[in-house]
Order: structure tokens, then sequence, then C-alpha cells
């Protein structure tokens, strides 16, 4: 006879048992993810499934934010946590701790969630993107130091700029970590030893090889980086999160070494052309200005300046005489004048009406007598004539009608 | 000058050459016009022959 228990009491008794057996309290499950449900509260319920049967799982939200992948369903994964039983339902499940995505599928998934991710965010916009320098001072290269990748740019470098300065930066470029370390390496040429252009490079592989270049730590730093960041990642169809955000992307390591250096000679090449077109420039200036100023030089009053001179003296010469002839002219007008006078003094002079024989009649004092009233009988008179003065005596004098006075 | 980029010096050479190959400015002007081309140019020769052999492998514990 059995103990009648109630329900309760089972399923209590039930997860005692789960859990005093050891091996359901680590497990690891593999299996594909189904009814995958996320509450608000960030717990995550869902079902485990193989071809034959199902597992009821929880993943409470403390445990969900380790996850480095978004579950889905239909998604290969390794699921690690403990078996045992909600006792209100009577249901047991896996309350699970952590979770990997597995396989190639899955990968993929990841990858392709991660980039519309930061390309939503804005990682890959090319606003963002750097120019890079035409010349660089120097390069900083990160990859192993191990391998053909490091052989390969130097090769090409030296070959196009011989003499160029590169710094390299080992690291690992697969397997766990390596993202940080590449990371580490961008930050190194960042705040270390500053270079102008970065190359981070790796050969070819599989998409698990390749898988640090797809890490968000790794696509943070490239788009951190203040330096501008070239990704060189495996084979040429080969496409990484980092060759995204990477200011340029090139198609393999070599590739990266042609983009980033300049061929020396072309350079050389390019500054003997733009000196040869200044030179010739320049002489061209000068020869049009010497071929104007021959053109002034051979102008023919150039060629008989004393010209100028003699047209000038010529007509100098015409004007003294014009000038002469009119002061001459005035002169003897003058002259003429002159004589006219003289003559007409002569006419006038006292001196002159002697010559004709006037005389002038003073009395014996010198006052010359204009009038009879100013002598008297017996007066003394003076008769001035032409040569010389006679004396005399007032005998008589007549008015001017001859009437008799004395 | 030494501030300025390689390619930033490139461009004012350009726009030198078209101004003297153009003609239209006085010759004093075109005169130091030419000797500052001349003497970028020479500058940016320099650079590139000074550029020194160094292929480095960093200390990390620097």
């Amino acid at each position: 006879m059995r103990n009648t228990i109630t329900v309760s009491q089972l399923n209590a008794y039930i997860k005692r048992m789960f859990g005093k057996d050891e091996n359901l309290s680590d497990v690891l499950i593999r299996g594909e993810i189904s009814n995958f449900k996320k509450h608000h509260s960030g717990h995550m319920y869902f079902t485990l499934k193989d071809s034959k049967a199902v597992l009821n799982c929880i993943m409470f939200a403390s445990n969900g934010f380790r996850l480095n992948f978004r579950p889905e369903n239909g998604m290969q994964v390794s699921a690690a946590g403990y078996v045992s039983i909600y006792e209100k339902s009577g249901q047991y499940q896996l309350y699970v701790s952590n979770m990997m995505a597995e396989g190639e599928g899955a990968l993929y998934a990841r990858f392709e969630l991660l980039k519309k991710e930061l390309e939503q965010e804005g990682l890959f916009d090319e606003v963002h993107k750097k120019k890079l320098p035409f010349l660089p001072s120097s390069i900083g290269v990160v990859t192993s130091s191990t391998g053909s990748v490091i052989r390969d740019i130097i090769n090409v470098i030296d070959r196009r700029f011989p003499g160029f300065n590169l710094l390299m930066y080992p690291s690992n470029v697969q397997g766990k970590g390596a993202e940080i370390e590449i990371a580490a390496g961008i930050d190194y040429f960042n705040k270390v030893k500053p270079v102008e252009i970065i190359i981070i490079a790796r050969g070819g592989g599989s998409i698990e090889d390749l898988w640090p270049f797809n890490e968000e730590i790794l696509a943070r730093a490239i788009y951190a980086s203040d330096i501008p960041v070239v990704s060189a990642v495996g084979h040429e169809t080969d496409f990484t999160i980092a060759d995204f955000v990477a200011d340029l992307r090139a198609p393999t390591p070599s590739a990266a070494a042609e983009l980033v250096v300049p061929e020396l000679k072309s350079v050389i090449n390019k500054l003997n052309v733009i000196g040869d077109r200044m030179k010739n420039a320049m002489d061209n200036m000068i020869l049009i200005r010497r071929e104007k100023l021959e053109l002034i030089i051979s102008r023919p009053v150039m060629k008989r300046p004393g010209e100028i001179f003699d047209m000038a003296a010529l007509s100098l010469d015409r004007t003294a005489e014009k000038i002469g002839k009119a002061v001459k002219a005035v002169i003897e007008k003058k002259d003429v004048w002159f004589r006219e006078c003289s003559s007409k003094l002569e006419i006038l002079s006292p001196l002159g009406t002697l010559t004709r024989g006037y005389s002038i009649l003073s009395d014996n004092l010198g006052h010359v007598i204009t009038s009879i009233s100013q002598v008297e009988m017996g007066g003394k008179i003076q008769v001035v004539i032409k040569d010389g003065t006679i004396r005399g005596t007032v005998e008589g004098k007549e008015d001017e009608n001859g009437k008799k006075i004395i | 000058m030494e501030k300025k980029s390689f390619e930033t010096l490139m461009k004012e050479l350009e726009d030198m050459v078209g101004k003297l190959e153009n003609g239209d400015i006085e010759l004093e002007k075109a005169l130091s016009i030419y000797k500052k081309g001349i003497s970028i140019i020479e500058n940016l020769n320099k650079k590139l022959v000074d550029a020194k052999k160094q292929i480095t492998e960093v200390e990390k514990n620097e």
C-alpha cells in the first residue's frame, strides 16, 4: 500500500532529487532554439530541440546580459546551466546560465546581426571616414610577426618607395582575444607612437579564422581611432566588419601597401613636370614683354630721336624771328614818333624861335616884357636875339592899333 | 611650410603654375610667384630624399 502524497509533495521531492544529482547541476546541452520568447523583464523562455525530443529552457535576464549573440529560432547553440523542476507547473527545465552559438550558420547570423547593429549606429558612415594623407610620414602595421603578410607589405612598400618609415605592432590575428590585441595595436599607434596611417592585416582563412575582425571591440577601436585605419583582411571576396568600419578597405595586404604609399618615381616626376611648366611660363612671360619692347624701340621716332629736338628748334627759331620783327616794328614806330616830337619841340622851343629871327624882350632885370604897359619912356630894355643881347632905351610906344601913347 | 601637407603644397603649386601660364599678371608679381614655387618644389624634393629606412618591430612594453 502506497502512501498518498500531494502533488506539491511529489514535485518538491522530485526537485530535491534533481538537486542531489551532481550530473544535473552543471550540464552543457547542444540543440536548436525554438519557440523563443523574450519578456519585458528580460527573461528568456525557449525550447531546445534535436531531431527526437525537446527541452524547456529559461534564461534569466541577469544571465542573459552575458550573451555575445542574440538568440533566434533555428540557431544551433550550446547551453550551460542546471536542470531543475518548477514545482508549480511540475515541469522540469534547463536553467541556462550561459549560451554559445555554434557552427558557421550561427557565425554568419551573428555577423549579420552585428553588422546591422553597427550600421544603424553609424559606424560605417562615409562622412566619418578619414582621408588618407598622400605622403604619410610613417605607417603602422598591426599584424602577425610571422607569416607572409608582413613580408608582402614590406616588399611592396620598399619597391614603390625605397627607404620608407614603417613600424610593426606584432599581434595575434586569429583565435580568442586576438581582437583585443589588434585593438591595442591601434591604440598604441594613436597614443604611444603616432603614425599617419594604420594598417590592420591578416591573410585569408575561414570565417572562424577571420572572426576577430568581426568582433565589436575591434570595430569600436577602429571607429575611435583618430588616425586613418586601413583594413587588409583575407581574400579579395571576404568582408569583415572591420572592413566596413575602416577608413579604407584593401582586398589584400599587398593591395593595402600599394594604396598607402605613393610611387616615389611618379612623385618626383610630377614635381619635375610642375617645375618645367613654371620655368616655361616664366620664360614666356619675359619673351612677350621683350617683344613688346622691341616693337616700341623699332618705331621711327626711336630711330631718330634728335628729330624731335630739331623740329622744336626750328619752331623756336621761327617764333624768335617773329618776335624780333615785332619788336623792331615797335621800335621804329616809337622812333618816328620820337622824331616827330623832337621836331615839334624844336619848333616850339624858344631857342628855335630865336633862330628864325624872333627876339625876347626883357627889362634890365631880366623880366620878360609882354605888354607895352611894362615899359616907360626912357626905360632900359634888353633884347635877346639869336646870337646875343642888345641893350636899349624906350623911345616911345604904341598900342596895337597904332595909336601913339608916348 | 613644414606644417602643410604634401597634397596642400602640390595644390598650391598647381595654382601658381596656372597663374603664370595665364600670363595676365605683372612681371614683378610673376617673378615673386615663380621664386616661391621653385622654393616649394625644392622643399618637397628634399622631403622625399630625406625619408629614412626604418622597419621597426615595436616593443609592446613601452
